[in-house]
């Protein structure tokens, strides 16, 4: 197979060649129609620009990194599709959205962002839970290239957020006023004096249910608080054991931590005899797409991540495209599902 | 900030140029400790060589490219993450893997391939029920570039798979062995050249499957085979609808196409008040994490995921190494779970 060129792609278009660089490189200064007859060869005759003559070429590169813990979290996954969505619902030339995972190690994740940066891997990078201290976030700006942070917000980079707080306030104030008393969070990176365990997501979680829970006079501690790390069934089941053995005589339990949290819960105080929602109510967060067939039917908070992803691919738009513009925050409305568990 | 240059690096070290990059290339040929002072010296500047600069001189990227149909699918999550467990605990391999979706589109994954191919983007492709034009399994073989099908198997290309014929037969064999007669199936596309893509994996369990019935001297029923695009909930409550409508009183459903669609099959025969196991016994496929928490617990066939990561990334290792002859085909027996479904 003979390699294509830019040349053949302008001569097939009937266009110049600068055109066609026009409409790969996303320049609004060309007719949406031309933009779109030259994309239609590009795809027609399986044009590929050669990324890294490219790159040398403009001393920049056309990827948009996506940096999270682990790429493998269903959550996260789920982001970055709902991301890809938009990309490939957009009549723009987008390159592939490259994933890169810092394995739940801040200082890989630290160094990660500075190889993106410094290697010229990237021209817009969008972190999901991740905590890069300011001083890389201030580099990125310096560079030109746009940072949009998800589940966390900073200065100096965009962020798109589904309201955490909103989140969980819903299901504090669900619980208190459905008459429970004894009300049990368990909850993701608590502690935001070590970076190395802060999830902005899970503090903001906490704040809403327990403001909730105020708000209806009831008790709230460390009695009645668990943190979560993995995210993992196994740990859920653990951690009801953890409640237990603290005297934690809970009536019912918030995993702000998803619903993977919830069905070890679950699945622990069934092996006690825990009749649920009876004995106890569970609330997850996420609404997993299978949450609504668990035995019993999950309660949970929705993240709405279509709206989360196509107002993230916005932004990548915008900066991609050079258009200037101040940093951007933007809050998601999260959605309570009543089900059987609560 | 200046950008830190392999120069700067050579010069603090007092070594050559030559030195650093064997180091950074990890050759064999350089003394431990100096190994050890260049590493350090690269660490504590800051030092990241310009990547695409390295993948045009050297022609390798250090990546693994991970192609399937959505990097979100359940199955296809577990399947990367046990390729990633993997990969983070081999020395031989320190670097990424990086995902591709084609969102079910045949264009779309010929359009990865070539573009992993051509753009040198990868040392390895590892691709997952995929099927990729007999043209592309040529030009990788030409170029040299190692591909490895999973849940799939071709001609010049590697092929790692859980043994499906078998996974067939055992979900076949139990039911029948319980009394079970009239059996539907929910498979992919078993047949070639059918327009949606034909599914590998779906022919080999239909096969085993038959093969059961054909011991029992049961026939099988055309109009028992029911087909799926998407693999999906909804999917699968569709499916048991049509049956009903075409009056097709089953004992037993087969999901050759996994326990999503499981999900949706027990969904769709619960709205019309038929009961699991007594009227009707459901068998999944995959054992995803949630099978346990159903509502009834999912009967399915397990794929030994761990095992079937291990061995695909040992695969492509050995394969990027020049370590292996020819092409290799691997099959890892899989298991049934017994649990209330059936």
């Amino acid at each position: 197979m003979k390699k294509l060129t830019i040349e053949d792609i302008a001569s097939l278009a009937g266009v110049s060649r600068s055109a066609v660089s026009k409409a790969i490189n996303n320049y609004s200064d060309i007719t949406p129609e031309t933009r779109e007859k030259i994309l239609r060869v590009i795809k027609e005759h399986n044009y590929y620009p050669l990324e890294s003559a490219r790159i040398l070429g403009k001393g920049k590169n056309d990827t948009i990194a996506f940096v999270s813990q682990r790429i493998t979290v269903p959550f996260n996954a789920l982001v970055l599709r709902e991301i890809e969505n938009s990309a490939r619902n957009a009549n723009k030339y987008v390159y592939n959205i490259t994933p890169f995972s810092s394995y739940h190690d801040n200082k890989k994740g630290d160094d990660l962002l500075r190889k993106l940066l410094y290697g010229r891997r990237a021209s817009v990078i969008v972190a999901l839970a991740m905590n890069p201290p300011q001083e890389i976030i201030l580099k990125y700006k310096q560079a030109g290239i746009s940072v949009i942070l998800v589940e966390n917000r900073m200065k100096n980079a965009h962020s798109v957020n589904i309201d955490n707080y909103q989140g969980g306030f819903l299901a504090g104030e669900y619980l208190a006023k459905s008459g429970r008393k004894k009300i049990g969070i368990i909850c993701g990176g608590m502690d935001a004096k070590t970076r190395y365990n802060y999830s902005y997501a899970g503090a903001e979680r906490k704040r809403g249910f327990e403001d909730a829970l105020q708000k209806y006079g009831i008790k709230t501690g460390q009695k009645y608080l668990e943190q979560a790390y993995n995210y993992t069934i196994r740990e859920g089941i653990g951690i009801f054991d953890n409640f237990l053995h603290k005297g934690a005589r809970l009536d019912s339990v918030f995993c702000a931590s998803g619903d993977l949290t919830a069905m070890g819960i679950i699945e622990s105080a069934r092996k006690r005899g825990m009749k649920i929602p009876q004995d106890l109510a569970v609330i997850g967060y996420d609404d997993n797409y299978y949450s609504a067939f668990l035995n019993p039917s999950l309660t949970t908070i929705r993240q709405p991540i279509d709206k989360l992803g196509a107002e993230a691919f916005n932004i990548i738009c915008d900066s991609l495209e050079g258009k200037p513009g101040s940093f951007k925050h933007i809050e998601i409305e999260p959605e309570f599902k009543k089900r059987q568990s609560a | 900030m200046k950008h830190v240059t392999i120069k700067d690096i050579a010069k603090l070290a007092g070594v050559n140029k030559s030195t650093v990059s064997k180091v950074i290339n990890n050759y064999s040929n350089i003394p431990e400790q100096t190994r050890k002072k260049i590493l350090k010296i690269i660490k504590e500047n800051n030092y990241y060589p310009f990547e695409s600069a390295q993948r045009l001189g050297r022609r390798k990227s250090d990546i693994i490219a991970f192609v399937s149909s959505r990097i979100s699918a359940n199955f296809n999550i577990d399947v990367l993450m046990a390729i990633e467990d993997k990969a983070r605990f081999d020395t031989r391999y320190g670097h990424g893997i990086t995902p591709y979706s084609t969102f079910y589109d045949r264009n779309v994954a010929s359009q990865h391939m070539r573009k992993i191919l051509y753009g040198k983007k990868a040392d390895a492709v590892i691709a997952l029920a995929i099927n990729p034009d007999s043209e592309i399994l040529l030009e990788y073989k030409k170029a040299g570039l190692p591909l490895i099908l999973i849940e799939n198997r071709m001609v010049n290309a590697h092929s790692v798979n859980t043994d499906n014929r078998e996974g067939g037969y055992m979900a076949g064999e139990y039911l029948l062995n319980r009394g079970r007669k009239r059996i539907g199936l929910i498979c992919g596309w078993p047949a070639k050249r059918s327009k949606y893509g034909y599914s590998y994996v779906s022919a080999e369990r239909k096969a085993g499957f038959e093969q059961a019935l054909k011991q029992h001297g049961v026939k099988f029923d055309k109009r028992y085979l029911e087909l799926t695009t998407h693999y999906s909930i909804e999917e699968g409550i569709e499916i048991v609808e049509k049956f009903l409508k075409k009056r097709i009183k089953l004992d037993a459903i087969f999901c050759i196409a996994g326990d999503t669609t499981a999900i949706g099959v027990m969904q769709g025969a619960k709205k019309h008040g038929i009961k699991i196991p007594q009227d009707l016994a459901v068998i999944g496929y995959d054992d995803s994490l949630y099978a346990p928490f159903l509502n009834p617990s999912l009967t399915t066939i397990r794929q030994p995921i761990d095992k079937l990561g291990g061995t695909v990334f040992n695969l492509a290792v050995d394969a990027m190494n020049k370590k292996i002859n020819g092409f290799k085909h691997i099959e890892i027996e899989p298991e049934i779970i017994i649990r209330e479904s059936a």
